[in-house]
């Protein structure tokens, strides 16, 4: 589908009017979120794509976290997500897209095997990082609400991908087409 | 231990946030909001009804946001950016992601972490 900004915009592309101090508490919310590393980068990085591609954001689906292209997430591994149940991926990579549709589509219809497998495959603190992940990933739902989600903005590189990463206070340091070297992005 | 007990910043961050959007957002359309989050994602009663076009308008994006955000059409955002006002309508968004977020954490966390979450 294509999107265009579906209320008015400002000179920096967004939207007039919103009450700056939500808008403030909003970035902090997300910030704290990103500091909190107790999931590594391939698992975050299958979460954020799952996030992205249930809700159709067009930036968060072209952006790649560098960390996790690093440790080997490539176009091969996130080909896998939208069938996830059917392929190769490991089953604690399963275990978490399996929560996060849980929590994007009917928190309520957890069963007891997904609570079992979640305590099988991860800590107590990787499962509530991973829940407080889904819902940074998801405010990616504000975006495409209001159709700011394009991505013609990003320095995207001939595979149609741009790299980024986060920096200490949970912010993003670097978006770029090509991948950084280790420990540049993160 | 409780989602909070393991990520008590976190869980702080999005009070926060809860705390302003219901000080920015019109109560009417706060109490729409809150409903038909706990509707559709808690299982919680049915909603009231829309009392005009414009709470009509706010509730229909709501509404969509909710099931499947994709979904979404254009005309349905820019009718209530028309009825509401641009900033409004953000506004309204970003309280009603963040009261959704603060509910599906509620749901999956006391199912995955225990009560309290």
């Amino acid at each position: 589908m294509t999107r265009e900004p579906r209320v008015p915009l400002g000179s920096d592309a967004r939207p007039i009017g919103r009450d700056p101090e939500l808008v403030r508490l909003l970035a902090a919310y997300q910030d704290s979120v990103v500091r909190s590393r107790h999931l590594d980068a391939v698992t975050t990085e299958l979460v954020r794509l799952r996030c992205a591609r249930q809700h159709d954001c067009r930036i968060c689906q072209t952006l790649r976290l560098a960390d996790a292209a690093a440790e080997g997430v490539d176009d091969t591994v996130t080909a896998k997500i939208d069938r996830y149940e059917d392929s190769d991926l490991d089953e604690r990579h399963k275990v978490a897209l399996r929560i996060v549709d849980a929590m994007i589509w009917r928190p309520t219809e957890i069963t007891d095997d997904l609570v079992e497998q979640a305590h099988t495959c991860f800590s107590a603190d990787e499962i509530a990082e991973l829940l407080i992940d889904v819902t940074k990933w998801s405010t990616q739902k504000i975006h495409v609400t209001l159709g700011t989600d394009g991505a013609d903005r990003l320095p995207i590189n001939d595979r149609g991908v741009a790299y980024f990463g986060f920096d200490e206070s949970g912010r993003v340091s670097a978006v770029t087409s090509a991948l950084p070297t280790q420990g540049a992005a993160s | 231990m409780s989602l909070v007990d393991h990520q008590p910043e976190a869980l702080a961050a999005l009070d926060a946030v809860l705390d302003r959007a219901r000080a920015v957002v019109d109560p009417r359309l706060w109490t729409l909001v809150t409903q038909r989050v706990e509707h559709t994602v808690a299982d919680g009663p049915a909603p009231d009804e829309p009392a005009d076009g414009r709470e009509a308008a706010a509730c229909a994006v709501v509404e969509q946001m909710l099931v499947d955000v994709a979904g979404l059409d254009d005309d349905t955002v820019r009718h209530a950016s028309e009825m509401l006002g641009g900033g409004t309508l953000a506004d309204l968004v970003m309280a009603s992601y963040a009261y959704e977020a603060a509910t599906r954490l509620r749901v999956a966390g006391t199912r995955l972490l225990g009560v309290g979450a």
